[in-house]
């Protein structure tokens, strides 16, 4: 049993096309290139990594038919932010909660030794996925091993903003507990980040991504960029 | 799993693909011999097969299989059913259409999702039963199902199902492997082995071995490339628990999913 909070490491824009996404996120963040791998032979999708202050940033587009993205775009109604991926310091507790909470998992796997649990986002509005490391840097996309460029625009990613179906304030409780994070109305605070649940419209999932902006005359800028509103506060 | 339709139908192949032929293709003994059993398919068994087939897609890697339109050819058992080929072994989803189904039983019984069924060739019907005649065994199913001789042991003795056949012609089986237009799965090649949990898995492993003409090595029995072990149920569900996939990427051994209550191991 571990007192370590969870914390939100990384975001993940899934599109058709993240050349084309990359492009509008650097321009948006005047941050240059990130790290880019292809997985298609096993995995079937191609991905870039970048690093917005201690946050990674992928962006993922498959590259085999048969990917499952290609449903969810369907579903989703296009490119659009697909996953929140956190850290746990206790899978096995983390389970437990799960199943006190009678919770299905779409993914309870070690993934490249990697302990991973993954819920169903037609629960959760976007994928809520958490990950008790083991990797000798950090978390995925090797924070510490790789050399990332840093944004000359945004410091950190501050703030998720999930649309879902169910009521945002039931399911930020849930997250909540979950988590054992500190839950106000529909937000929840993961340390130095808050994920904010509100009503789908016409679009659900992670709807939104808050930077903090390192110029302050630069808050209150924003884009859509990949089907995600980008917001520099 | 029986039953099978049309789709399911095995079409005689008289040229088998190189590539997969010694594995679809039962081993080469000397003349009289009895050639020893070949498993050739699992089964798990769900509430909710979408569900689980779309996680085995995504881990495996494995583009869905073809799909006819119109009902499943299983639906007029009562049963939904989705074929799928991992390398040279069939992996078949179900799920009961009613409560009043034995799938829906053996859930409730189970207390929820898991492995069911592990389906295996016999090469000589008459000679098997009489070994289980010999081990005062009894057979919950022995039948003509659609041609193919099948014979069922009791999950209560051996902790899951273990279903035989004698399949004629004997190269082609349930799922139709090779005339489907199945895809190979992307993150491993095959499944080379299950693990059952039984209450007493040294005496079950025994009896596997005789019936089924397998090779003992202790819990283990092996199929030619393919085993079942035999592991105590103690502490957690009984029957078909665990199955090993062999990983296509060195650095994917050693990982595992729990899917439809059965943890995939990648070896």
């Amino acid at each position: 049993m571990t007192d370590k909070p969870h914390i939100l490491r990384h975001v993940v824009l899934a599109s058709p096309d993240i050349d084309k996404v990359s492009a509008d996120l650097r321009g948006f963040l005047d941050l240059a290139p990130g790290h880019r791998l292809d997985m298609s032979a096993i995995l079937g999708f191609r991905n870039e990594m970048m690093m917005v202050g201690q946050t990674m940033v992928e962006l993922v587009q498959p590259t085999k038919p048969d990917h499952r993205l290609h449903r969810w775009f369907a579903e989703h109604g296009g490119e659009g932010g697909y996953m929140l991926v956190f850290q746990t310091f206790d899978a096995e507790a983390f389970r437990a909660r799960a199943a006190a909470e009678k919770l299905r998992l779409t993914r309870d796997m070690l993934f490249r030794g990697q302990d991973m649990i993954q819920f169903d986002p037609k629960r959760f509005g976007t994928h809520l996925e958490t990950y008790r490391y083991s990797l000798p840097n950090g978390w995925w996309g090797d924070p510490v091993g790789r050399a990332y460029a840093k944004s000359a625009v945004a410091s950190e990613v501050v703030a998720a903003e999930v649309a879902v179906d169910l009521p945002p304030q039931e399911i930020a409780a849930q997250v909540g507990r979950l988590f054992q994070s500190r839950v106000k109305g529909t937000s929840v605070t993961f340390v130095d980040k808050t994920v904010r649940f509100r009503p789908a419209e016409d679009v659900k999932g992670l709807v939104g991504l808050d930077l903090k902006a390192i110029k302050r005359g630069d808050a209150g800028r924003e884009a859509t960029i990949g089907g995600v509103l980008m917001r520099l506060v | 799993m029986a039953p099978k339709t049309e789709d399911h139908l095995m079409a005689r192949r008289t040229v088998l693909t190189t590539a997969l032929a010694a594995g679809f293709a039962g081993p080469a003994l000397a003349a009289g011999e009895e050639r020893p059993c070949r498993v050739r398919h699992y089964v798990l068994a769900t509430h909710d097969m979408a569900f689980v087939c779309e996680q085995i897609y995504e881990v495996l890697g494995l583009p869905a299989p073809p799909k006819k339109d119109g009902p499943g050819p299983t639906e007029a058992f009562g049963f939904y059913s989705t074929m799928m080929r991992v390398g040279t072994t069939m992996l078949e989803i179900v799920q009961p259409m009613k409560a009043d189904h034995h799938l829906s039983r053996w859930l409730d019984e189970r207390g929820g999702d898991g492995g069911y069924m592990v389906v295996m060739q016999t090469f000589d019907a008459d000679k098997l039963k009489a070994r289980a005649a010999a081990a005062n065994l009894t057979l919950t199913r022995d039948m003509m199902f659609k041609g193919q001789h099948m014979l069922q042991f009791d999950y209560r003795h051996f902790g899951t199902h273990f279903e035989l056949y004698k399949y004629t012609p004997e190269e082609d089986w349930w799922g139709d492997p090779r005339g489907r237009g199945y895809s190979d799965a992307r993150v491993v090649s095959d499944i080379v082995g299950g693990e059952v949990a039984v209450e007493s898995p040294q005496a079950i492993a025994a009896e596997a071995a005789s019936l089924f003409l397998g090779q003992r090595d202790g819990d283990l029995v092996r199929f030619g490339d393919r085993a079942i072990r035999f592991v105590p149920a103690k502490g957690q569900w009984r029957g078909l628990v665990a199955l090993d996939l062999k990983a296509r990427e060195q650095q994917r051994v050693g990982d595992w999913a729990r899917i439809c209550g059965v943890q995939f191991r990648f070896v």
